[in-house]
């Protein structure tokens, strides 16, 4: 069981902390995505799990075990780099069989152990050249190589696909992911980019300036977030936060009113919703009365950008929908996936 | 696009050393001994320089309090000091040293910032790099003997210079203090004038070139892309150059011995001659410890004052 | 338009000739006689500019290389004409001193006390030097910077310093006039330049790969000797050649340790070219000047475009 517990850890800088108090648990074999912008603390947490960044607080475990104080090569993980952190001097060949040769397999192993993991990721037949002469795709195999050829308990990644253009980008995600189901190996992915986090993970753990503010599968984050962060950074484009105030079931705001509300009163209350869940009204029927500030035209739809006195909020309207800039314009809401959150603190409001 | 072949089976569970449930448990490194191992490593370089300075500096201040006659030591304290203090031929030296010294690193200072603005974005750079390279390829003691050969035991100079017209009669190298001195000053200059010159060619090189077309556009003559741009940038480097050179010639010793010997009358004599002579000729250890000390506490201040800026600054 | 008013800026408007009305700052359209002349100066100018550039240049490798030329010519001369009142030309060509070096000296002796004083001490420096430059690249530790200062001060010292007391050092251990006191004394001259020179090298390498091979299994030693060193090659040879310069050039301790032909590297065995009667031997001492200078030349040419930054250990990049 290649189970990864974080239980309180914390990373300290002077007097800053880069991690605070993460208390988490990844499954034997779960694909976990740890999403969030720059500096956040995502890849600090994955270097604690991997040894390469000592832990202030707190402690970490690998299949039961006690990690603090092991040395990296001791912990039985492998890492993959945004970099690939490839040997530049030694060839794939090389660099595959070197963690091989570092924990003192056997030489009749090694060299099927490395043609196996070439041939998982397709790179058999550049095994004799150096990494320069590869591109960037067969670098990133090549990396892929080298942490599966030990067949180690953990995977750790750090936004290994950050550096590949957008189409080998995509085609990367599917093999990556199928690599891991077949190999069952616990995973752990770091990355910027929610569309990645939503597809790949099995969980995400949502974190911003340190803090975790979310641990969920991508359904969860997505229609359950628990404050106004992590539903402002999934979703693209992100979710419309309006603040206002929630009285007696009606939530009010510069030309918005929604009616209904089953929520105590609040005079800081920030309503959320999505610029799917909302339409262009069609009838008198609108909770939103504001002015038509852009139209963005994609093909599939239109994105419509509505202003009204505080709030600007995106919606997405009809492919061919079309109307002057600067014209009144209504939008009705779902009023069945609305979100409200505390204006302050960010924190979801529930009944 | 790349599509993956299906994975191999999981090694079996009890297979060896890359099988997963055979694990040895993990090995815990007391926090103690990984902050030593930066320490360990640097250890035994630091130990062995310890052994060129502490060593040396101890000995010496201990042999500089007493008068050594071959194996007779006789404890005079601070006497050698003050003897030192009122030496004419110590003070002399100093002055050689800083003399002969200074006038060779202004003229190869000069001569290789010259040079190098000339020729930096020369086609032909590789070229000149190579000739003027050449002079510092010959051991010193070597390059002491052709200057000795052109100035006094060839006469090539004079013969030279009486050729043109310039001279009426054969120069005195030895003789005449300032051409006595002239001839040390020659011998450096051609022999390290490069040294400033790669480094300086080196230092506009590694300019932007986008930078000195914007300069030109903008109207800028090559004397005041120079000025305003190119010195402002190369003034680290330069210092750090200068320090390094200035720190070589004041130990300058090779050519003294070979081409003057001290003469005339002591003019021509550095403060590293100087040393060599009290020890080694007039075998006065105790008093030649002295004059080491004192030139030691001169370089630690000086290091203090200039490397420590200039060196530990430029990096990180 | 003469050649003296500036063409551009206010002060073509207050130069005389100038027919437009004063507050205008239009220059009047060039005419094709005006910009064919301009244009020719401007030639001119650059080309006198070349001249003068390659006439500076061009004397300063005239200095450089006559003395190396005349020289050899003095080493490939018969004995009885080295002191003449034309040395200048080149009266006439004789193997003498070759002959001379290797039948009346020890020249072989001064060749292998050469090299293996050289490559001794090479050894040591880059044994000693290696970790010492890793621990200053790499690791934080308390301490770190004067350490690191300490080593680099060392480069800052007169060999006169320490001569006297490394005299005493190895007269009393015996080891006077051997090539094992040269190996050390050479190694510590230069452990600081190798040490500094390495360091910047390892400065340049990304951090990832040692994260990658410490994941990968490997040991602290072996990141070091199996990732970082490979990587850092060119540093480490432009150091070796560095150091390897410097000893071959050393003189003053090996004046002081060597007195026979045990211990006499080429440096100072230049000196020993003396006959009695014939005094100094120069075509002797010529030859010898440039079978030392070849390999220097050769280890100069595979470094050079380290040299600037292995001179100044680190501080000029190219």
């Amino acid at each position: 069981m290649a189970q990864i517990s974080l239980q309180s850890v914390s990373r300290q800088w002077g007097a800053d902390y880069a991690v605070k108090n993460v208390d988490l648990t990844i499954d034997d074999e779960e694909f976990m995505v740890f999403l969030g912008p720059s500096g956040c603390g995502k890849t600090t947490t994955m270097r604690m799990i991997a040894g390469l960044t000592e832990v202030s607080e707190g402690s970490i475990h690998i299949d039961g075990e006690r990690m603090d104080d092991v040395d990296p090569r001791d912990r039985d993980v492998a890492m993959v780099f945004q970099s690939y952190a490839l040997y530049p001097t030694m060839t794939v060949y090389e660099n595959i069989r070197f963690p091989l040769r570092m924990r003192d397999v056997p030489k009749a192993d090694q060299d099927r152990l490395v043609r196996e993991a070439a041939a998982m990721v397709e790179m058999e037949d550049y095994l004799d050249r150096k990494p320069g002469l590869l591109s960037g795709g067969q670098r990133q195999r090549a990396a892929l190589a080298r942490a599966i050829v030990r067949h180690p308990q953990v995977f750790l990644m750090d936004e290994p696909l950050s550096n590949l253009d957008a189409k080998l980008r995509s085609s990367m995600r599917v093999q990556l992911k199928r690599v891991q189901r077949q190999l069952k190996i616990t995973t752990v992915y770091v990355t910027h980019d929610q569309i990645e986090a939503m597809t790949l993970a099995d969980r995400v753990v949502v974190m911003n300036r340190g803090e975790i503010q979310q641990i969920g599968t991508p359904d969860e984050i997505y229609s359950n977030p628990t404050n106004t962060f992590v539903a402002g950074f999934i979703g693209s484009p992100p979710m419309n936060l309006i603040a206002g105030s929630l009285q007696q079931g009606r939530f009010s705001a510069p030309g918005l009113q929604v009616d209904g509300i089953a929520l105590a009163d609040g005079r800081r209350v920030t309503l959320g919703v999505r610029p799917e869940d909302a339409t262009i009204a069609t009838t008198p029927d609108t909770h939103l009365t504001g002015t038509l500030y852009g139209l963005e035209p994609t093909g599939d739809q239109t994105f419509v950008t509505v202003r009204t006195d505080e709030a600007t909020i995106e919606v997405r309207g009809e492919r061919g929908f079309r109307q002057a800039l600067d014209t009144p314009i209504g939008i009705h809401l779902d009023t069945s996936r609305l979100y409200f959150f505390d204006t302050d603190s960010g924190r979801r409001l529930t009944a | 696009m790349a599509t993956f072949a299906p994975a191999s089976e999981p090694p079996p569970a009890d297979a060896g050393k890359n099988g997963r449930a055979v694990r040895k448990p993990a090995r815990r490194r007391p926090a103690w001994r990984r902050r030593l191992f930066p320490y360990l490593l640097v250890a035994p370089a630091v130990l062995y320089l310890l052994t060129i300075t502490l060593y040396p500096g101890i000995y010496a201040i201990y042999q500089s309090l007493f008068f050594v006659r071959f194996d007779t030591w006789t404890f005079v304290g601070l006497d050698n000091y003050r003897e030192l203090m009122g030496d004419e031929e110590f003070w002399m030296a100093m002055w050689n040293t800083v003399v002969i010294g200074g006038w060779a690193l202004a003229i190869e200072f000069t001569i290789a910032l010259t040079l190098a603005v000339l020729a930096y974005r020369d086609p032909f750079i590789r070229g000149w790099r190579i000739v003027f390279l050449l002079p510092m390829l010959f051991m010193p003691s070597a390059v002491s003997f052709i200057w000795k050969l052109a100035f006094n035991d060839g006469r090539v100079i004079s013969d030279l210079l009486m050729g043109i017209g310039l001279i009426d009669g054969p120069l005195d190298f030895l003789g005449n203090v300032g051409l006595a001195r002239l001839s040390l000053i020659v011998t450096d200059v051609w022999q390290w004038t490069p040294f400033l010159f790669i480094i300086f060619v080196a230092a506009l090189q590694g300019q932007d070139p986008e930078v000195e077309e914007a300069a030109r556009l903008d109207g800028a003559s090559w004397w005041k892309l120079f000025w305003n741009i190119s010195l402002p940038i190369m003034k680290p480097i330069i210092a750090v150059a200068l320090i390094l050179r200035a720190i070589d010639i004041t130990t300058m010793f090779t050519s003294v011995f070979i081409i003057t010997g001290g003469t005339p009358g002591g003019t021509t004599e550095t403060i590293s001659y100087f040393i060599y002579r009290i020890g080694f000729k007039t075998f006065n250890f105790g008093y030649a410890s002295a004059a080491s000390f004192v030139m030691l506490v001169i370089t630690i201040v000086v290091a203090q004052l200039f490397v420590k800026r200039f060196f530990i600054t430029s990096r990180a | 338009m003469s050649t003296v008013h500036p063409t551009t800026g206010p002060a073509a408007d207050a130069a005389p000739g100038t027919a437009a009305p004063a507050p205008s700052r239009k220059r009047p359209p060039m005419t094709d006689a005006e910009r064919r002349a301009r244009k020719r100066r401007r030639r001119r100018s650059a080309l006198a500019g070349s001249v003068l550039r390659y006439l500076i240049l061009g004397s300063w490798a005239i200095f450089c290389l006559a003395p190396v030329v005349w020289f050899l010519s003095i080493g490939l001369r018969p004995r009885t004409e080295i002191i003449t009142p034309q040395p200048i030309y080149w009266p006439s060509f004789s193997l003498d001193a070759w002959h001379m070096i290797w039948a009346d000296w020890p020249m072989g002796a001064y060749l292998r006390n050469s090299v293996l004083a050289i490559v001794g001490s090479v050894i040591i420096d880059l044994a000693l030097a290696i970790p010492a430059a890793y621990s200053l690249a790499r690791y934080h530790y308390k301490g770190r910077d004067d350490i690191g200062f300490y080593i680099l001060s060392t480069r800052m010292m007169a060999p006169a310093i320490v001569a006297i007391p490394i005299f005493f050092l190895f007269k009393n251990l015996n080891l006077l006039d051997s090539v094992w006191a040269l190996m050390l004394v050479y190694a510590a001259l230069n452990l600081s330049l190798v040490t500094w020179i390495i360091r910047s090298y390892m400065l340049d390498l990304p951090h990832e790969i040692e994260d990658a091979a410490r994941t990968d299994g490997a040991s602290d030693l072996s990141v070091l000797f199996l990732v970082i060193v490979p990587m850092c090659a060119p540093g480490i040879v432009t150091a070796a050649v560095i150091a390897a310069i410097f000893a071959i050039n050393e003189f003053l301790f090996t004046l002081l340790i060597a007195s026979t032909q045990n211990a006499y590297t080429l440096s100072v065995a230049l000196a020993n070219f003396t006959g009695g009667s014939d005094g100094i031997i120069y075509n002797a001492i010529a030859l010898v000047a440039f079978i030392a200078f070849l390999p220097i030349l050769l280890l100069v040419l595979v470094v050079q475009k380290h040299l600037s930054r292995g001179l100044t250990m680190g501080a000029v990049k190219g």
